[in-house]
């Protein structure tokens, strides 16, 4: 298992987004994570990545179990845990080119006196980070717009940006917070071509998708969360007629006696 | 996508570029050969050290997204530093620099450790009040620094070979002296700017959730932007106290703050030639208004409301494109929109 979370609680004031969850999710694994809307799924990405801290529980990632729970953001991040965002967060001012650039941060080490000097080191750097992104932009298929402004692309697209930004962070997983919302058959084909190269690389990814047919289409394993509870968790196959499931989804069925 | 026609299109993309740059240059060295009024090249120095603290304070403010509305203390830190130094201790001009800009350095690492907890608006209102402090404590610490008197303090000098050239209140030495540091500024902000650092610093500035999740250490990051953009303003500080030859608080009040603002936004967030041009236009023009002096915070306060209206983003607004990749992709990109069109219509 490469991402351990083991009773993970988060609370908003009165409200319990999550409340004792834990997944696992092994390597070059593609686990779903579905359930209603306010059900705690961004939420839940939101406490792994460190943008919030859970209330309880514990969380720990790679091959070591080293625990992540209280990390910062970006330490988590160095350690190979990469995300795209609900509403996709591209940096609007700058080319694609160098949104994808800008991923490569953490994996870079140029440093100031370089930078100012122009060092042999620091060109070098530069080139490979260039050609790295330039070869992420050809993977999502978006190296024809690698001058454009990033927010002069189609919401589409945007999300595929950020797909290959956080490529560029080399994340051994990858979580990715709906990533075919918006998006028309087509590209969502597309969408579900490139998951599968990544995870054809060895990268785990943890996915939360409202459309079934990505769900079905791509993961091995799916969990169910409902008003913060997990309900689920199991094989794509079985989901559908979990009646726990059905219900969160579609209501609970009057019971034809009492009516 | 074609690699040769890249190089191809590099090449002849790069050249007219740098020759663009040069020919500037030129110009402005032989503008002296032409223009010998010394109120002429007075006005300039004051605008080309305006232009060194715009592009300071667009590492900061350009870049990373810090709004600053004290700057004039960092460059107060700076010319009180060459000042304190010279008057007490006797340093020369030369001697000063790296004390000049270290000081400003530290003192803008030290100020942004504290205040970098703060964002956006709050962030402005801490620095307006931090640079009214400075200006004030300048003011009242009359044994360090004259208190509202100021400090005499000396003007550069050059040894050549066979004489001493002292550059006194001949506006042509520090003409050019001002034109070095403005391209030696220009150098290292361009340089930032295309580096993983100023990549950082704009991820910042736009989503700093998002930049956090790649993996930029966010606050080092910033406090690094700070740091640099007030290292820059003891930078022109420095020059500042050596071409005045007198410091005195009143030069870096809070007016001078909101002028630089001012200058940034009308340029444009994040541009170079921008915050030069701004600086300049911004100089110059109250000068060719002198007999309106008086309303000068009025014609500020227009040209920036113009500005909002018709130009939100200034007049080199801050979009960051690398300019080899646009013929063939633009192709590509008219074919990718037809494509896509058809697939909506169908
Ligand atoms: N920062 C916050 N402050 C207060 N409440 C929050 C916050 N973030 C999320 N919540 C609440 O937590 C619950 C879960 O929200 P979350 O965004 O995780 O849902 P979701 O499963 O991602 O839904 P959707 O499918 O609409 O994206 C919601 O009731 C939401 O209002
Ligand atoms: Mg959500």
């Amino acid at each position: 298992m490469i991402l351990e979370v083991k009773n993970i609680s988060k609370h908003f004031g009165g409200i319990s987004a999550l409340n004792n969850i834990s997944i696992a999710v092994a390597k070059a694994e593609i686990v779903g994570l579905i359930g209603p809307n306010g059900a705690g799924k961004t939420t839940f990405f939101n406490c792994i990545t460190g943008i919030y801290r859970p209330d309880a529980g514990k969380i720990t990632f790679g091959e070591y179990r080293e625990e992540i729970t209280h990390f910062a953001a970006h330490r988590i991040s160095e350690r190979g845990i990469a995300r795209t965002f609900q509403s996709a967060r591209v940096f609007a001012s700058m080319s694609v080119l160098e949104n994808v650039m800008a991923g490569t941060f953490s994996r870079t080490c140029g440093k100031l006196w370089g930078t100012l000097i122009r060092s042999r080191r620091i060109l070098e750097e530069e080139e490979a980070v260039r050609r790295r992104s330039e070869e992420l932009l050809r993977f999502v298929k978006l190296n024809s717009r690698a001058s454009s402004l990033a927010s002069s692309l189609p919401f589409g697209l945007q999300r595929r940006l950020e797909i290959a930004r956080a490529l560029a962070a080399e994340p051994r997983l990858l979580l990715m917070d709906e990533p075919a919302a918006g998006m028309n058959a087509g590209e969502k084909q597309e969408l579900l071509e490139i998951i599968r190269k990544i995870c054809a690389q060895g990268i785990s990814i943890l996915i939360i998708e409202h459309d079934m047919k990505v769900v079905m289409g791509l993961c091995q394993r799916i969990a169910v969360l409902d008003s913060g509870e997990k309900i689920y968790e199991g094989s794509p196959q079985d989901v559908q007629s979990n009646s726990k499931v059905v219900e969160a989804y579609l209501g609970k069925k009057r019971d034809a006696s009492k009516s | 996508m074609n690699r040769r026609g890249i190089g191809l299109y590099q090449a002849t993309k790069k050249i007219p570029r740098r020759a663009v740059n040069v020919f500037i240059l030129l110009i402005l060295f032989a503008l002296p050969l032409f223009d010998r009024n010394q109120y002429h090249l007075e006005v300039l120095v004051s605008a080309g050290i305006f232009a060194i603290l715009v592009l300071g304070l667009n590492v900061m403010t350009g870049y990373c997204g810090l709004l600053n509305l004290g700057y004039a203390a960092f460059f107060a830190a700076g010319a009180y530093t060459y000042a304190i130094l010279n008057v007490r201790f006797g340093w020369s001009f030369w001697v000063s620099l790296p004390a000049c800009i270290i000081s400003a350095g530290a003192f803008g690492l030290a100020f942004g450790s504290c205040a970098l907890r703060l964002k956006g608006d709050y962030l402005a209102v801490v620095t307006l009040g931090f640079g009214e402090i400075t200006r004030i404590a300048l003011n009242n610490m009359d044994s360090l620094t004259g208190g509202p008197n100021g400090l005499t303090v000396a003007h550069p000098a050059l040894w050549l070979p066979h004489k001493r050239l002292a550059f006194g209140i001949n506006s042509l030495p520090y003409y050019y002296l001002t034109l070095l540091a403005i391209l030696v500024t220009v150098i290292i902000v361009s340089r930032l700017s295309s580096s993983r650092f100023g990549r950082a610093w704009i991820a910042i500035k736009e989503d700093e959730v998002a930049a956090a999740c790649l993996g930029i250490h966010t606050g080092k990051l910033k406090l690094l932007a700070f740091c640099i953009g007030s290292a820059l303003a003891g930078f022109a500080g420095w020059l500042f106290a050596g071409k005045q030859g007198f410091v005195s608080p009143e030069s870096f009040d809070f007016i001078t703050s909101i002028m630089l603002t001012a200058m940034l936004v009308f340029g444009g967030m994040g541009s170079i030639p921008g915050a030069i041009v701004a600086a300049l236009a911004l100089t110059i023009i109250p000068e060719v208004l002198r007999p309106l002096q008086q309303y000068r915070m009025f014609f500020f306060g227009t040209v920036m409301i113009v500005m909002m209206l018709f130009r939100p983003q200034g007049l080199f607004g801050g979009v960051r494109i690398f300019e080899e990749f646009r013929p063939e992709s633009e192709r590509i990109r008219q074919e990718e929109d037809e494509a896509l069109g058809e697939d909506l219509r169908q």
